[in-house]
């Protein structure tokens, strides 16, 4: 670094290396740009993972426009818009986790941690509540779709059927129901359970890593010096939201 | 300490940190997009619904993108990889979107023959799964 330094301010120089730079990386600048290089291909990864599922979305929406028009309507848009606040709220509080971590500021980063883990908990409270709801109506993928459990109580009886009873429908029912609607949702669902629930799957992972980075950041283990990991597992939250940024108009808001 | 401050400033000038303002600009941005694309999805807007949807999207993905994500001010590498995977992408959603329209006929062929509703079922109750589910198109349960 300089010529002019003395035997001290070497030995200081080799002992007060940065203790989080490792040693095969030239200094820390390029450390980090090869963690967040990293986490980007593994982001480009989880995008073409997710492709498959928008790519059979497209397909069967375009072979089936009617079916999805119908089934669309059985899900909550309010549910799913507050659900998509949520989670963007919760990447303002990552995003700014971020910055307390590059500026050091423990406090903020422990308070903004906590905040992003308590809307994807908020998130999956409610996701909970849309599945629950579904599974009780019948609203389930392929062969296991129900329609007679999601018409009106007075259809039902109508139909002699008693809602309360709890037993099996009759068959008869069942397929004047499915006539009702003209034709089964089951397929609508398939793509609905296996694209939020893969997603699901990913807010699970986030939790987890979130914790984890909460867990350190109170031990006082990330600080100005060493937030590459905050700033990785933030790219993989926003990753994770930007997912149900698409996810919400194609399933939520079909009209 | 000069030395210190100096090796400080090199520490630091890669990295990119966000304003309180910006970041709160942007989630405020993305709450009213997402206000706007239910109310367009309430309100009638013909055939382009879904191109509407898609659009509010990604502008709404490249906020996220840009600003929380860094990737304004990233190296370009990252953004080369990024963009990448949606030319990728975009070769997938395109070259089945082809196939697709190549098989129309047999497509509409299989519908006619697959009506969507399922046929009386032989037994009294209708047991989920016991029905068998048409493979490949999730058409379902014809007997």
């Amino acid at each position: 670094m300089s010529s002019t330094s003395d035997a001290t301010h070497e030995a200081h120089a080799d002992h007060a290396h940065d203790p989080y730079l490792a040693h095969h990386f030239d200094d820390a600048e390029q450390q980090y740009d090869a963690a967040k290089m990293g986490m980007w291909t593994f982001l480009v990864t989880e995008i073409l993972f997710f492709s498959g599922l928008f790519c059979a979305y497209a397909v069967y929406r375009s072979l089936y426009p009617e079916l999805f028009q119908g089934a669309g309507k059985y899900l909550d848009t309010t549910l799913g818009a507050t659900n998509t606040i949520v989670l963007l709220f919760s990447s303002l509080t990552m995003a700014w986790a971020v910055r307390c971590a590059q500026l050091g500021q423990k406090k903020g980063l422990v308070l903004t941690l906590t905040l992003t883990l308590l809307c994807a908990f908020g998130f999956l409270g409610i996701k909970y509540h849309e599945y629950a709801h579904k599974f009780h109506t019948g609203l389930l993928p392929g062969s296991h779709y129900q329609a007679a459990l999601h018409q009106s109580t007075e259809w039902l009886e109508e139909h002699g059927y008693d809602p309360h009873s709890h037993a099996p429908v009759p068959a008869a029912v069942e397929q004047a129901a499915l006539a009702k609607d003209g034709r089964s949702y089951g397929l609508f669902f398939d793509l609905y359970f296996a694209m939020t629930g893969l997603h699901g799957i990913h807010v699970l992972a986030g939790i987890v890593l979130i914790l984890f980075l909460l867990v350190r950041s109170l031990q006082g283990r990330i600080g100005a010096k060493n937030f590459t990991i905050v700033d990785n597992v933030g790219l993989y939250w926003h990753l994770v939201d930007m997912i149900w940024i698409f996810l919400f108009p194609l399933l939520y808001l079909i009209n | 300490m000069s030395e210190h401050a100096h090796a400080e400033h090199d520490d630091r000038s890669y990295v990119h940190v966000s304003s309180p303002q910006t970041l709160i600009a942007v989630f405020l941005a993305l709450v009213a997009l997402t206000i706007l694309t239910v109310w367009v999805a309430k309100h009638e807007v013909g055939r382009f619904d879904l191109l509407v949807a898609m659009a509010i999207a990604i502008v709404k993905c490249s906020l996220v993108m840009g600003f929380f994500m860094h990737l304004k001010y990233d190296r370009a590498m990252n953004r080369l990889v990024f963009f990448g995977s949606l030319l990728f992408f975009a070769f997938f959603l395109g070259i089945t979107t082809l196939d697709l329209d190549s098989s129309k006929p047999e497509i509409e062929d299989f519908r006619i023959e697959n009506p969507m509703i399922k046929a009386p079922a032989a037994s009294d109750s209708v047991k989920p799964g016991a029905a068998k589910k048409e493979a490949g198109t999730g058409d379902h349960e014809k007997k």
